[in-house]
């Protein structure tokens, strides 16, 4: 079958054929999809403009399309958006930058002098690591008072009154400093 | 024969000095004044005892917590400080109720220095710390109780050499 006709193809779609002359159109329309389905979007196309447009009005085209395009494009460019009235705090957005910057710089001052008064107390008085009290009942309470530490021992057993430290006493056992320096020879040696 | 001996001599202290231990270096001196610290009789310690000088006194009665009427000195040692070795205080000599060890952790920095410390009583080890002392900023330390009063130790890095 040769290329039907546009109203071929309309009676084919609304059913209207019969006998041989469907036989054939069926025959077409499977070896010419492709053709079948442009012919079908051209023919629905033509049919929404002819129904939208009224019968004495030329129907649109593609310059005609491109210029009201172009045209509304530039409508939207040139008009500025509309503007509402700002709230009250929006008046005021100006001083957001300058109160921000005080800010910081407030916070920059109290930094430099916190740093500055621990630096205050390390450079004033003895620091302490740490305070350790092997024996039991011994506790420590470190002190700062003024420019100056001090370690309060509690707890420690009282020296006898009987034992004259003044004069050279010493309460009964092995001088540490012997002890420290046999012990380490009898580890190394 | 007498150039061969100086020689010998110049070879052998060469070789001494160069086997020289650097950590019995001298580099700095600490100090410790024990006081006797009382609100009653301060004779009680020792008539012949002296008063520390009225603006050390005046330190001692600043101290807060601990603050008694009548200081009176009961002894002080001071003793290099080796780059790497331990050494002692021994402030009531020859007395060694109260006994020091001190020996640094490092080098000095900004003119402090950082020590293990360590404090004998009777010859037991009673405390230990990390102090790291300035020269001319003491330590405190409010020891034992003794004969109605309390023992007062001042713990001071007195020079420290470069």
């Amino acid at each position: 079958m040769n290329n039907p006709d546009e109203s071929t193809i309309q009676r084919w779609l609304k059913g209207e054929l019969e006998g041989n002359e469907l036989k054939q159109m069926e025959a077409w329309a499977e070896e010419n999809a492709t053709e079948l389905e442009a012919k079908m979007g051209w023919d629905a196309l033509g049919d929404e403009i002819a129904q939208a447009l009224p019968s004495e009005q030329e129907p649109p085209y593609a310059d005609f399309f491109n210029e009201r395009v172009k045209h509304h494009a530039v409508e939207l460019v040139e008009t500025p958006p509309a503007t509402k009235a700002s709230p009250l705090w929006k008046r005021f957005n100006w001083i957001l930058a300058p109160t921000a910057v005080a800010g910081m710089v407030f916070c920059f001052y109290l930094g430099t002098r916190i740093d500055q008064e621990t630096t205050a107390i390390e450079q004033s008085v003895a620091v302490l690591e740490e305070v350790y009290t092997p024996a039991s009942g011994v506790h420590s309470e470190v002190i700062i008072s003024g420019d100056s530490t001090v370690i309060v021992l509690d707890g420690l057993d009282e020296i006898p009154d009987a034992l004259d430290i003044v004069s050279g006493e010493t309460g009964q056992g092995l001088s540490p400093r012997m002890m420290v320096k046999t012990e380490r020879e009898s580890f190394y040696f | 024969m007498i150039i061969r001996l100086f020689c010998a001599l110049t070879i052998l202290f060469t070789s001494l000095g160069s086997a020289a231990d650097l950590g019995k270096e001298v580099i700095g001196r600490m100090q410790v004044q024990v006081y006797f610290a009382t609100n009653g009789e301060p004779s009680i310690a020792g008539k012949a005892l002296k008063k520390p000088s009225p603006a050390v006194e005046k330190k001692l009665k600043s101290l807060r917590r601990t603050s008694f009427k009548h200081y009176r000195v009961l002894g002080v040692d001071r003793q290099p400080v080796f780059r790497s070795y331990e050494n002692w205080l021994t402030p009531l000599k020859p007395s060694e109720e109260l006994l020091l060890s001190f020996e640094p952790r490092g080098k000095a920095q900004s003119g402090k220095m950082m020590l293990d410390l360590e404090l004998w009583q009777s010859r037991k080890k009673i405390m230990k710390a990390g102090p790291t002392l300035e020269k001319g900023k003491p330590l405190y330390i409010f020891g034992p109780k003794w004969r109605g009063g309390r023992l007062l130790l001042a713990i001071e890095l007195v020079e420290l050499l470069q």
